[in-house]
């Protein structure tokens, strides 16, 4: 990153009023909130001391723009109802980790091609994302394997790094040093030390992250088709779908209608390639019977045919289909040469 | 948004039942024409054979279903649709002038650009003989017919009351436009027809592959049997074009469920070449 980069600190101290001052200016602030245990990503309404000291949020923000279940259209009886003309409004995402402001950008590459998704490019376009550099990576990550790393900024319009004291704000995209003039009275010039200081953290938390070599993994995969690399995982495999519903890339969704007393909806809810009902043709034929060609879609989707689509491997490194698999089935054993 | 206007591609256009058609002795095909309620949504609604739409019933969902009528027949369009899921059921109990929703056209036609000047073969099987229909009948249409060579088309279901569009299938059988071989699995009393599955009438009737195109679309088990007959008779696998199947839902290649390989049936297909085909995995 080159230092003409302009590059903005805030104090602690000063970070009440920076939230204060975003919401003043119209914006929704989503950021993390600590619920009991866990970490979530919630609506600050009150300034409160910005902390981004936590490891990572436990569900990953992809709910924020492809919601666990969303409203495509309404309808009365047989006729459709005008969509309410979604509020312009201006949301900012505050504090997610790079890797999973990178799941958004690849995101980005499905729901922003055409034709675009409605939806989604709404959301997209109304918020502005302050990724925060991650310092302290799990046991679980693998962030630097897949093209990620914790001070990543794909999908980032500014990044954030925690110095301690202060708080580094470094924009990524043309829009965003827009955005942080509206708060330069809070802010000051980051001196050439802080600049330093900003390396050395991204440097560190990245040494932290094993790597597994994953050059060439879309060939290896194709190659490993009709191996017999599937078999192991999906004895294990329940089929539970929980990976999915965890993995801030896992996007497929399915579209079904309800109704009450004549007035409906139609919604699209998050769905699973784990589940046999994903591909069940209404003849009764399935194109993928077992959980071994699920299994096998899911590893391949992420590894091998999104690199042939979009260049890049659908899978941040996040680690939390490893954390929440109920039967310990670690990707990265599966995708370790 | 670019492309398609501003249209969100997730909202139906409205559109009016004006005819239901019983197709087959079996009652569970019907063949459903529909009207655009706004006579704009239908100038937006431009196809081309092999494309498909989904189908809408309002607090039932959608379906995805193969446009059977031709862009050279203006006002309407026709579905012919198989009672089997909780949509079609509904449909299947609809009556005439009920307002249902219609999105598309989605995905890929037939390749009319490569068909043209080439004798073309049409081969199909069962009730999946819809996109086929579409295609005889722009292929026929006077303005378009002089842009194709011979026109050959085999037909087959499984007994004569399974046959669909039997009016016009008589229609084609005397037409000088197109060689239209109709045959049925089993024949009964009154049946004077050809008998006989697809792919052995195709060995028969044995077209040229010379300068020609074969478009298959058929049940799995007869396309297996069809696609070794056509390699037989000299057709490459890129001159073989067929359409699959493949559940679906947003039919934009966002939802993720018709992924094949690198590829979404809704978008890159429904219509694929027989060497595409091989280059994916068999999970169709």
């Amino acid at each position: 990153m080159p230092e003409t980069v302009n590059t903005k600190v805030l104090d602690k101290q000063r970070s009440r009023e920076l939230i204060r001052a975003i919401i003043a200016r119209g914006f929704r602030l989503y950021g993390p909130v600590l619920d009991e245990t866990e970490v979530k990503l919630g609506e600050i309404v009150e300034p409160k001391e910005l902390n981004l000291g936590f490891q990572n949020f436990e569900m990953s923000p992809k709910e924020f723009f492809l919601p666990q279940s969303e409203v495509l259209c309404r309808f009365c009886r047989e006729e459709l109802v005008p969509n309410a003309l979604a509020e312009e409004e201006k949301n900012v995402l505050l504090g997610i980790r790079p890797c999973d402001a990178r799941a958004i950008w690849l995101m980005d590459k499905v729901f922003l091609h055409e034709p675009e998704d409605f939806y989604y490019r709404q959301k997209r376009e109304n918020t502005v994302v302050l990724s925060a550099a991650c310092t302290s990576p799990e046991s679980t990550c693998f962030c630097t394997s897949v093209g990620s790393s914790p001070a990543g900024t794909e999908g980032a319009d500014v990044i954030l790094f925690d110095l301690g004291e202060s708080i580094l704000l470094e924009p990524v995209t043309s829009n965003s040093e827009q955005f942080l003039n509206q708060f330069s009275g809070l802010t000051r010039e980051a001196s050439k030390e802080e600049i330093a200081q900003r390396k050395g953290i991204a440097e560190d938390a990245a040494s932290r992250i094993k790597k597994i070599p994953l050059e060439g993994i879309a060939e290896r995969f194709a190659k490993a088709f009709d191996s017999g690399l599937w078999h192991g995982p999906s004895l294990r495999c329940l089929g539970c779908g929980i990976c999915t519903y965890f993995c801030p890339t896992c996007h497929c969704f399915d579209v079904t209608d309800e109704t009450l007393k004549g007035n409906g909806q139609r919604l699209r809810t998050w769905d699973s390639c784990m589940y046999s009902l994903f591909t069940l043709h209404a003849s009764g034929h399935n194109p993928r019977p077992t959980q071994k060609e699920r299994v096998r879609q899911r590893f391949m989707h992420k590894f091998s045919y999104s690199v042939e689509n979009h260049g890049e491997l659908f899978c941040v490194g996040c680690g939390r289909c490893i954390k929440h698999c109920p039967v310990n089935l670690d990707l990265r054993e599966v995708i370790a040469p | 948004m670019k492309g398609n206007g501003d249209r969100n591609p997730y909202i139906p256009y409205p559109v009016r039942i004006e005819k239901i058609t019983v197709e087959n002795s079996d009652r569970d095909l019907k063949t459903f024409k529909l009207v655009f309620v706004n006579k704009e949504d239908e100038e937006s609604f431009e196809y081309l054979p092999g494309q498909f739409g989904e189908l809408s019933v309002f607090g039932r969902g959608e379906s995805p279903v193969g446009i059977a009528s031709s862009p050279t027949e203006e006002g309407y369009l026709l579905f012919t649709v198989k009672r089997v899921g909780v949509v079609t059921s509904e449909l299947h109990n609809s009556e005439e002038g009920r307002i249902i929703g219609v999105r598309g056209p989605l995905g890929k036609p037939y390749p009319l650009d490569v068909m043209e000047g080439k004798n073309i073969l049409i081969v199909g099987g069962g009730f999946a003989f819809t996109t086929l229909r579409s295609t005889i009948r722009y292929l026929l249409a006077p303005e378009k017919r002089g842009r194709f060579e011979k026109i050959t088309a085999i037909y087959g279901a499984r007994s004569p009351g399974e046959l669909l569009y039997k009016d016009e299938l008589q229609e084609w059988q005397s037409h000088d436009g197109i060689d239209m071989v109709v045959t049925v699995d089993k024949g009964d009393g009154t049946w004077t027809g050809r008998e006989g599955f697809v792919p052995t009438v195709l060995k028969q009737v044995a077209p040229s592959s010379e300068n020609a195109i074969a478009l298959v679309c058929g049940p799995p088990i007869m396309l297996k049997f069809t696609f070794p007959v056509l390699l037989e008779l000299g057709f490459s696998p890129e001159m073989i074009v067929v359409s699959l199947e493949m559940r679906m839902k947003c039919g934009i290649g966002k939802c993720g469920r018709c992924n094949i390989g690198s590829i979404y049936v809704c978008k890159d297909g429904p219509v694929f070449t027989y060497q595409q085909l091989q280059s994916l995995p068999a999970e169709y």
